[in-house]
């Protein structure tokens, strides 16, 4: 027993070195996102449901969202294969603020758990579409303020309110932390990756999907950028 | 010579050794083939039996070594010397001191309390003559003074005598005497009491060592029966290998009593021997043997309900069963390829058996002997095959068949034909029916043009004119025709090939041919020409026609569920194609058509979809541009020569037009073709093969040559009349199965498949289904439902009635689905797609209510639903879970004339509706889960998760709230 307990213990320490160059000795991902040819015009939504809360806000077409120099927000940059890390925050949120999913995209920990939040005070339904996960439809009446799920299992989820029809997010469960999203200019950052080669996959819910290589060196930010097309 | 004369003996003195000799050599060798050939020859089967049980012994053999191994392993082994040293010790200890010394304590205890059990007996007798004399001093009183009264001639009854006999009795207890004795007496029952403790101290430890005793030599025998448990497998293999030893050359037979009737309908026995040689048919284990000791392939689906005792095999599939050589117990050539050479070759030459052997799926035609009541036999695919295209096809509109005495004929009525049809359409239909419909069960009748000219002068002549209609076609809007019947629901019964691209799945279409010019031309004429050609059988030299493989037995894995493999017919090939409607009728018809269907043809199948007159021109219109009209020139005039109508006549009487269709002047003709009501035991010598030398003679093959080209056994004086149905040898083989059934078998009721009410229930509800295309547009039982495709959304789409967890007869009422069946009224009214008005009858509706109801598992009739009854603080409850602060259901259902916000897509049913037609239980089983009856349903869940502010946050409350609330809701 207790050459077991040495071994184990030098392991341990090896293991706990190993992983604290890590962590020193990582590098990040950044980069940007555009779209190729000319940005297309954005839509304004009418609002014909529940118009003294959703239409407090404007609506727009969300499924692309090109800024004014190119950059595609709510692409979903992911980092195949890297080792480790660990994800800032267990607890994510979504929010549904004048009908309105914010944000667009969220990325939730499989680990973790997604609060969504009814910030409207009225009857909401969250109803998402997987495969890899069970796929839910719970209502979110104007008492339930916070809905908590979880999603045990890596997939990009549409979910959608059947009460509003427009509204529509992407929830991105990840057993990883090397996921970004884009903001509006089509920026991306993904911190604190182990130096290595990897396959990066970029994914948009109507550009469609690519996969790049890419080299992350210690202590070095290493760049990406990638044009996506209409298909 | 010389010598002879010289020589010569009288006849009498002559010797006949010789002669003796050889004729006694003679009878000994007869005698000795005799034996032979009783024992051998004669009795084939023995040398099966032999073989059968050295099979079964290298079986057992094998299992035994497997067994030996196992036991011989030194898992087993560790096991095995560890529970005999156990038992050593258990033995060891039996035979020790202390089992020795338990012994002897128990022996000595057993002493003591024997004596201990004798002095108080002693003691007891004591005391019984102790009591005896006690009572025997009172006693003495009474018969002196009765014996002084009888003495002095007075009643011994009198009272003075009484008071005397009371008097003595006093002082006889009064007496030191008498004292003396009670006083003994007590003095022994005290004995006894202070000597009992002793004795049940005893009797306890003498049971206690008898207990100790019992554990030591239980330890033993438990342990011995553990070895003998390991060992028992083998044991066990070992009995079974004397078995097979032992075992002496013996007819198997089963005797069947009351499955077959002699001539007079009597019940007789019947016996099988089939199991002499097929010795493994019903024993597990023996899947992969040599024939004919294999276990029957369907052993376990079969032998529960029709047990071989009681059924026995020829029941099933035919052949002698009393037989007991190969050739005569299977009678069947097409069996024999699998035999021997030369008991194959013997076969062959035997074709004419009385009771032929059915081969493969052939046997499913024996099914039908005892469920005939049955459409779908769900262990006979080919057969329920069979019976379904026979159904469709129309079969009894010119043959005789059992079942379907009743049937309706399969074909539109041609009443009414001219103010429908384009003449010239009628004559190329008429001349090739798969030159317009790429699938039709119209058959090709290979008519000539002037034949078929004839044949449609005739009904054009016989048309009667439609009846006036109020309103009349205007042209439409084609754009907005063809956005109504792609939304409305004529997809789900009418193929229009412009439309698939509209759909959102990909399936393929049948390529329909393009319609060419005339018929007649030379290109169809080839055509024609080809596929007859194709249909011949192949006559290579010494070789045998093979055209189908159906010697080869169809290993199918039955279906499970009964059903649940029922050929599926319908969806968007119900209805005709529409994709060139313009060659076929016109717009003034199609109009009246569309607006009220059962006017132009009372049978018909076709719904009303209630469509407004504009919506109806606007269909017409947009029909009406799909292909185009051919006008040959002068075939107007042909139309009305009065030779072609005589002549059409004359044709329709000869090929039996009104076989299937209505048509008039032959209202009371008679079936033209031959009664095949015992066609299953037509002999082959009285099938005509004509000149087809081709075709092997045999039953299956004149069958199937037969349906795939009627003509092939035409000759000059022996024209075929029957048409060409374009089977696939699929459907052929079906046909077959079925024809093969068409046998007078009386069955006993006892082994007749009598349906309960709910499975006719389902049977006739599926039926209906079938008849008016229901999963044209519904999934019901898992199928159907193609017409989705259309719509962006399951949600805009006709919804699916039976599938999964979903059931329409838990869902609704009985009452209002035998009600909205007659007269459909929109539920979702704001949906583009509509439940049209089917002419259902009020049978057909009561029966598709009942067969929902039998598939939920419900009762039927009719469950009366208390409204009435709702507590009005539930009701008030379920108020204020379904107001805006709560649950918010009106945000998307309808309630009444109160419509939800936003575009109609999101909208939900009328919940108004809900208190005639929903059934109240399973609105809580649906608020409970919604996603588990509908998975995708747009109804999300409310449950768990219900406020804690109303009633008390319960939810089972909170549900039974709800239900009342929306029970409560809408007219009363």
């Amino acid at each position: 027993m207790k050459v077991v307990w040495t071994i184990s213990a030098i392991m341990g320490l090896i293991l706990g070195s190993m992983s604290l160059a890590l962590a020193q000795d990582t590098g990040s991902l950044s980069g940007r996102i555009t779209f190729a040819g000319d940005p297309p015009a954005k839509k304004k939504l009418d609002i014909t449901k529940d118009k003294e809360v959703c239409g407090t806000v404007e609506h727009f077409d969300e499924s692309l969202v090109v800024g004014s120099d190119k950059g595609v927000a709510n692409v979903v940059v992911t980092v195949l294969g890297a080792k480790g890390g660990k994800f800032a925050s267990q607890k994510v949120e979504l929010d549904q603020k004048g009908c309105r999913y914010t944000p667009h995209v969220v990325v939730v920990p499989t680990t973790g758990q997604l609060d969504i939040l009814n910030s409207d005070g009225i009857l909401h339904n969250i109803h998402t579409y997987s495969t890899a996960n069970p796929s839910i439809n719970k209502a979110q009446p104007k008492f339930k303020k916070v809905l908590t799920e979880k999603f045990g299992k890596p997939e990009i989820i549409k979910t959608s309110c059947d009460a509003h029809a427009w509204m529509t997010a992407w929830i991105v469960a990840t057993d990883h932390p090397f996921v970004g999203v884009t903001d509006e200019k089509g920026n991306f950052t993904i911190k604190d990756v182990p130096p290595g080669t990897y396959k990066v996959e970029i994914w948009h819910e109507t550009l469609g999907k690519q996969v790049k290589d890419v080299s992350v060196k210690a202590k070095e930010g290493a760049k990406l950028t990638v044009e996506l097309a209409k298909k | 010579m010389f010598g002879r004369e010289r020589t010569r003996i009288p006849d009498e003195k002559r010797p006949l050794r010789m002669a003796f000799f050889a004729s006694s050599m003679a009878l000994v060798l007869a005698t000795g083939w005799a034996l032979w050939d009783e024992g051998k020859t004669r009795r084939p089967w023995v040398e099966y039996q032999h073989q059968f049980n050295r099979l079964e012994q290298q079986m057992v053999e094998q299992a035994l070594a497997a067994g030996e191994a196992k036991y011989q392993s030194p898992e087993t082994q560790a096991k095995v010397r560890g529970l005999e040293a156990a038992l050593a010790k258990a033995e060891e200890a039996i035979q020790g001191s202390e089992y020795a010394r338990l012994k002897a304590e128990l022996a000595a205890l057993e002493r003591q309390q024997a004596d201990k059990a004798q002095q108080i007996q002693f003691i007891k007798s004591e005391l019984d003559e102790q009591r005896y004399r006690v009572e025997h001093a009172q006693f003495v009183c009474q018969e002196q003074e009765e014996h002084k009264a009888r003495q002095a001639g007075k009643d011994p009854g009198a009272p003075e005598v009484r008071k005397a006999v009371e008097a003595c009795r006093d002082a006889t207890v009064k007496s030191a005497e008498y004292q003396a004795l009670v006083a003994r007496e007590k003095a022994l029952e005290q004995r006894i009491q202070a000597q009992e403790p002793e004795l049940a101290r005893l009797e306890k430890a003498v049971e206690e060592k008898q207990a100790a005793l019992k554990r030591l030599s239980e330890a033993a025998t438990k342990l011995r029966d553990q070895l003998a448990e390991l060992r028992a497998p083998i044991t066990l293999l070992q009995r079974r290998l004397e078995g097979i030893r032992a075992r002496a050359p013996e007819i198997q037979q089963v005797v069947i009593g009351g499955l077959a009737v002699n001539e007079f309908r009597q019940p007789i026995l019947t016996v099988d021997r089939c199991t002499t040689c097929h010795l493994g048919i019903d024993r597990v284990g023996f899947e992969n043997a040599p024939q004919p000791f294999r276990t029957h392939p369907h052993r376990e689906a079969f032998f529960g309900k029709h047990p071989v005792s009681r059924f026995g095999c020829t029941a099933c599939h035919q052949g002698q069963g009393s037989a007991l050589t190969v050739l005569e117990g299977h009678s069947s050539h097409e069996l024999g390829e699998k035999l021997q050479a030369d008991v194959r070759e013997g076969l062959r030459k035997r074709i004419h058996w009385e009771r032929p052997m059915f081969h493969g799926e052939m046997v499913q035609a024996s099914c039908q002997v005892c469920h005939a009541a049955q459409s779908f036999v769900p262990m006979a695919p080919v057969l329920s095959e069979g019976k379904q295209l026979v159904a469709q096809l129309g079969c009894f509109g010119c043959h005789n068949l059992r079942g379907f005495e009743k049937a309706e004929k399969v074909g539109p009525s041609l009443l009414r034909i001219r103010s429908k049809a384009d003449p010239a359409w009628m004559v190329r239909w008429i001349q090739n029916p798969r030159g317009y419909l790429p699938i039709t069960k119209m058959p090709n009748f290979h008519l000539s043009e002037d034949e078929a000219i004839a044949v449609a002068a005739y009904l054009l002549k016989n048309s009667e004119p439609e009846e006036p209609y109020p309103t009349a076609y205007q042209p439409g809007s084609a754009e907005r025709g063809r956005e109504l019947v792609s939304r409305v629901g004529c997809l789900g019964c009418h193929q229009i090939r412009e439309m698939e691209s509209l759909k959102k799945g990909t399936t393929v279409l049948p390529t329909a041919p393009t319609e060419s010019g005339r018929p007649g031309d030379d290109k169809e004429k080839d055509k024609a020409a080809d596929q007859a050609a194709e249909a011949k059988p192949a006559a290579a030299e010494g070789q045998e026609p093979k055209p189908a493989k159906r010697g080869e037995v169809k290993e199918e894995a039955p279906p499970a569920y009964p059903g649940a493999g029922e050929v599926y017919v319908g969806g968007p090939t119900f209805g005709p194609d529409l994709s060139q409607m313009a060659s076929k009728g016109n717009a003034e018809w199609l109009y009246r058509w569309l607006k009220d269907p059962k006017r132009y043809r009372p049978k018909t199948n076709m719904p009303n979809l209630r469509l407004g007159d504009q919506e109806a021109r606007d269909i017409a219109t947009y029909l009406m541009t799909l292909g185009r009209r051919q006008e040959p020139p002068g075939l107007a005039a042909e139309l009305q020569q009065e030779a072609r109508v005589k002549a059409g006549e004359a044709l329709i009487r000869k090929r039996g037009c009104f076989g299937c269709h209505e048509i008039k002047g032959f209202e009371t003709a008679e079936k033209i073709a031959p009664d095949l009501t015992d066609f299953g035991v037509k002999r082959v010598d009285r099938l005509f093969f004509g000149e087809a030398v081709e075709v092997r003679q045999t039953w299956e093959d004149f069958v199937f040559w037969k349906l795939k080209n009627p003509q092939i056994y035409q000759t000059a004086l022996a024209p075929q009349i029957m048409p060409n149905f374009g089977l696939t040898e699929e459907q052929i083989k079906a046909i077959r199965v079925f024809l093969k059934s068409q046998v007078d078998v009386p069955v006993p009721r006892a082994f007749e498949r009598r349906l309960t009410d709910m499975e006719v229930a389902v049977q006739e509800g599926r039926r209906i289904l079938q008849k008016y295309n229901c999963t044209g547009c519904h999934v019901i039982e898992a199928k159907g439902g193609d017409v989705a495709t259309f719509y962006e959304a399951p949600q805009v789409a006709p919804p699916p009635l039976v599938a999964g967890h979903l059931q329409e007869g838990e869902k609704v009422q009985a009452t209002w689905l035998y009600e909205w069946l007659a007269r459909p009224t929109s539920l979702r009214p704001w949906l583009k797609v509509r439940m049209p008005t089917f002419p259902v009858t009020i049978d057909e509706a009561t029966t598709l209510s009942k067969y929902f109801s039998a598939l939920a598992g419900k009762g039927f009739p009719y469950e009366f639903v208390r409204v009435e009854e709702y507590s009005p603080e539930l009701v008030e409850a379920g108020r204020k879970l379904a107001s805006k602060d709560y649950f918010d259901c009106f945000s998307c259902h309808v309630q009444g004339s109160k419509l939800p916000e936003g575009p109609p897509e999101g909208w939900a049913p009328d919940l108004s509706l809900a208190r005639r037609r929903l059934r109240p239980e399973w609105i809580v089983k649906w608020l409970r889960d919604p996603q588990k009856i509908q998975p995708g349903a747009k109804m999300p869940s409310f449950f768990p998760g219900g406020p804690d502010d109303i009633l008390g946050g319960n939810e089972e409350q909170q549900l039974i709230a709800l239900r009342d609330y929306i029970m409560s809701l809408g007219e009363r």
